[in-house]
């Protein structure tokens, strides 16, 4: 698979799970060259795995642990949440008229545990399945699907919140 | 699934992820290449591999030359052996051996004229019995007349 086949089955999914990981569009570019050159380098791997999707967001998430490790930053910071909600909207769309729908959600998402909006934004933005997320971001199954049922419960509490 | 997951899935399911901008692609391939084309010369871990290889050889040079010195050191003093030049001679015995190369470079010219005065001696001898043989005929002739 050439890099530009690779960009278009996966690039767009990578960047944006990237953008809403390091709360930066910037970073995430950088770090999405990085991940496309370790996926060029071993390319020959690829024949010997199954499904190559969660693998790649495996290698998209290690290297931006990496780096956000290098960034002495091994978590978004709770109190950058307004920062990281305005990144979030704007990576999402919506075809809901009313805007503000839109900031909420991004607020609420901004406001969830590292790794709980990891897995919402890994089920409904990028489409991977509950089990495809375990292989990402190599938990078991169930660990998941505990995470993905917390933090629907917390971000409808937080989207509540917000509307009292 | 509860029904308020569900209800939170059917919100979730009204957002989709922004396309990235226009160009997008274009830039990230032609970055792409470009560090590529460099990575290609030489990879980061052969670049390590060439460092590591150079800063072994570099310290075990080293380490040989200063546990030669230091190995020397200690035999010579666990033997008492009196310390030596890079030729192995004793640094003591220095000017007594200057002392008898000088006194060989003197037989030697020595010798040299003995071994000239030889030749004259030889040389002369071969010259008067030649004057003899002439002598012997001269008379010879004259004797003869």
């Amino acid at each position: 698979m050439k890099l530009e086949e690779l960009y278009d089955r996966y690039g767009e999914k990578l960047y944006h799970y990237l953008t809403i990981k390091l709360a930066s569009a910037e970073d995430a570019e950088d770090i999405l060259q990085e991940v496309f050159l370790r996926l060029a380098r071993y390319s020959i791997r690829w024949k010997f795995i199954r499904n190559e999707e969660p693998y790649f967001f495996r290698v998209a998430r290690n290297e931006a642990n990496r780096f956000l490790k290098r960034k002495h930053q091994d978590e978004i910071n709770p109190q950058n949440a307004p920062a990281l909600a305005q990144v979030i909207n704007d990576s999402i769309i919506t075809d809901c008229p009313d805007r503000s729908d839109k900031e909420s959600l991004s607020l609420a998402l901004a406001r969830l545990p590292e790794e709980q909006r990891e897995v919402i934004v890994l089920k409904f933005f990028e489409e991977l399945t509950l089990k495809e997320i375990a292989a990402a971001c190599d938990l078991s199954v169930n660990t998941v699907a505990s995470r993905y049922r917390y933090a629907l419960a917390k971000l409808k509490s937080l989207l509540e919140a917000k509307d009292d | 699934m509860t029904d308020s997951e569900k209800e939170m899935e059917s919100y979730l399911s009204r957002f989709r992820r922004r396309l990235p901008p226009p160009g997008f692609k274009e830039q990230l391939l032609r970055h792409l290449e470009e560090r590529r084309k460099l990575e290609r010369a030489m990879t980061p871990a052969m670049w390590k591999i060439a460092f590591t290889c150079l800063a072994l050889i570099v310290i075990f040079l080293g380490a040989n030359v200063f546990i030669n010195r230091t190995e020397g050191r200690h035999l010579s003093a666990l033997l008492n052996i009196k310390p030596t030049t890079e030729t192995g001679i004793v640094q003591e015995d220095m000017p007594f051996i200057q002392a008898e190369i000088q006194e060989l470079a003197s037989l030697e010219k020595s010798l040299q004229i003995l071994k000239g005065l030889s030749n004259q001696k030889y040389e002369a001898r071969k010259r008067s019995i030649k004057d003899y043989f002439n002598l012997l005929n001269m008379k010879e002739e004259f004797n003869g007349s």
